[in-house]
């Protein structure tokens, strides 16, 4: 009968040493993860270089809208078409100046929450709004709407540049939804990459490439007014 | 020493048993009811605190001490409860995982479903080394003996 006890006190030694390793995994890897998306990134939001530029670009844009006066035009293409082209590129430039984004100003900690906040703003303001909303008509010139032979050669490559623009934060998307998972994946990708800053970064640049396609429309338009494409 | 730890070890685990069922219960019936699925299923998930609280109520009823006094067994059913209720306070309370504001139940499921199979692992482990630790407290010939 002792013989018995033996065998059964190894086996029964064997099985809590199996929960127990089982428990304290999960409780490292939960408490690591815990802590890894708790992190955040210490920044002056407003003093961020790519904060700077896209106001910059916003600023240009301004700028460039200024030029218009209805009662002065004499360009190629009507004024009621550029008075509905002015009007889109001004709805962008609040389009940009979106309730997330304003919010975030100020701030000198930025959080994995608010990175997923300015990417949804991103896809619901910028993309939806902007790009898809009010210069849609861009991606499909024709003589009907706004017959510009300039923005005619550069069809390919703005039907191009719009397309990049509308997939630039799907994969920060995905990975900000997946990171309630723990697996080996995300803790080992970590060791390379700061999810809350390089998350931060990914969306400031897509803000960017979209002002950056709003400038050059806002460009094209001051030179339409000034008449430098006759 | 050893058995004033062991002793609050014991009612420490029981209570913490109860804490996790509680919590465990709310987020499975919350997934089940949100997923429109037969709640009679879900029991299935809660099978194991049924029986682990059957065999603690036995231990201290019968006041087994090859059970209420190992220390090992103790420290490691604590530690499973602690690995238990940590998930589940995430589960409601962690807003920094993305997919609970994405959603917006309020509860993150998704993070939950995957602890649930190493939880019912880990509960089951805990069932078993209970009743093993029960034989091995019962004095086999002193009862062959009697019985003769």
């Amino acid at each position: 009968m002792d013989f018995f006890k033996q065998y059964l006190k190894i086996i029964n030694y064997a099985l809590m040493g199996l929960a127990f390793m089982f428990s304290s995994f999960y409780l490292l890897v939960n408490a690591y993860h815990y802590i890894e998306i708790r992190k955040d990134f210490y920044a002056e939001f407003d003093t961020q270089s790519l904060v700077l530029d896209l106001e910059d670009s916003i600023n240009q844009i301004e700028s460039n809208l200024s030029v218009f006066q209805a009662n002065s035009y004499k360009g190629n293409i009507p004024t009621s078409q550029m008075l509905v082209v002015q009007d889109n590129l001004k709805s962008c430039v609040n389009s940009f100046h979106n309730e997330t984004f304003e919010s975030m100003s100020g701030k000198n900690k930025i959080s994995i929450v608010d990175v997923y906040n300015l990417r949804e703003s991103y896809e619901n303001n910028v993309l939806n709004d902007c790009i898809v909303g009010n210069l849609h008509w861009t991606t499909n010139l024709s003589d009907t709407n706004i017959n510009s032979s300039y923005l005619v050669q550069n069809q390919s490559m703005i039907n191009l540049y719009v397309k990049s623009l509308s997939n630039e934060t799907t994969y920060l998307r995905n990975d900000l939804i997946n990171n309630s998972s723990y697996f080996f994946n995300t803790t080992s990708a970590s060791f390379v990459k700061n999810n809350t800053r390089d998350g931060f970064y990914e969306v400031m640049n897509a803000y960017n490439r979209a002002a950056n396609y709003v400038v050059f429309i806002s460009d094209w338009f001051k030179n339409e007014v000034e008449g430098n494409y006759d | 020493m050893i058995k004033i730890v062991n002793t609050f070890l014991s009612i420490l685990k029981m209570f913490l048993l109860l804490i996790c069922f509680v919590f465990s219960f709310y987020i499975i019936i919350n997934m089940y009811r949100r997923l429109e699925k037969d709640l009679f299923q879900s029991i299935f998930n809660f099978i194991p605190y049924f029986i682990l609280f059957l065999l603690f109520s036995i231990n201290f009823i019968f006041k087994q001490k090859s059970v209420n006094q190992c220390f090992f067994y103790n420290i490691v059913c604590c530690l499973v409860f602690t690995v238990i209720l940590f998930a589940a306070y995430r589960t409601l309370f962690d807003t920094n995982m993305v997919i609970m504001l994405r959603l917006g139940y309020h509860i993150n499921f998704n993070y939950f479903a995957d602890i649930i199979a190493p939880m019912k692992a880990m509960l089951y482990i805990l069932c078993v080394c209970n009743i093993f630790l029960m034989l091995e407290g019962i004095d086999f010939k002193k009862i062959f003996l009697n019985k003769k």
